[in-house]
């Protein structure tokens, strides 16, 4: 799953270690969500959607996996 | 909080007063104890005086404690934890059915068999009831 998380937070003018701070998660999640390492639980993307003003499809974007690569 | 302080002095009173009382004790009816003794008194000392300065950084420098809460609470660590914890339990697995073929191979005594079988059954038993635990609540 992609996301715009990288993109939105330097909008809104944000270091990873303040957004970590205000969802209260580890400066590493945080990083590891950018880069798209780590899926977040459906309550912190509520959070870091809530938190940005914006709708959880706007922040995560979500591709269906070609069969066919597996 | 100061009631936790307090336990945690008594238990730090408690573990000193263990180990001393190993140094003396040698054996009762034959067996030695002064090792478990002191042992127990060493575990009980170093948990309550970790606890202790937990305590303390708590009470110092709440930030400190707050960052080592979201640390600890942190959903991607709790992942990993599990994800970690899960692995070594397969290889534990497969570390136990080696030991015991190799020990039934060795001709070991019949108990020492039993045993670790009786271990692969228990294993087996707690995934059994944890599976339909978490399959009730989840």
């Amino acid at each position: 799953m992609e996301n715009r998380l990288e993109e939105i937070r330097k909008k809104s003018r944000l270091t990873q270690e303040e957004l970590a701070e205000k969802l209260e998660v580890s400066r590493q999640t945080i990083s590891s969500l950018e880069s798209g390492r780590y899926n977040p639980s459906i309550l912190l993307a509520f959070k870091i959607a809530r938190l940005f003003g914006v709708t959880i499809e706007e922040m995560f974007i979500y591709k269906e996996e070609n069969s066919d690569e597996k | 909080m100061k009631n936790k302080m307090y336990l945690f002095y008594l238990l730090t009173l408690l573990g000193i007063v263990l180990v001393c009382t190993g140094g003396f004790v040698k054996s009762i009816n034959g067996k030695n104890i002064s090792g478990p003794i002191i042992g127990i008194g060493a575990g009980l000392f170093g948990m309550s005086v970790g606890s202790i300065f937990n305590l303390k950084i708590e009470k110092k420098c709440p930030e400190v404690f707050q960052k080592k809460n979201i640390e600890v609470n942190d959903e991607r660590n709790i992942v990993i934890r599990d994800k970690a914890g899960s692995r070594t339990n397969q290889i534990m697995g497969y570390v136990i059915y080696l030991i015991t073929l190799s020990l039934s191979l060795m001709n070991v005594s019949m108990y020492i068999i039993f045993f670790m079988v009786g271990l692969i059954v228990f294993r087996l038993v707690l995934m059994i009831v944890y599976t339909n635990h978490y399959n009730k609540i989840i």
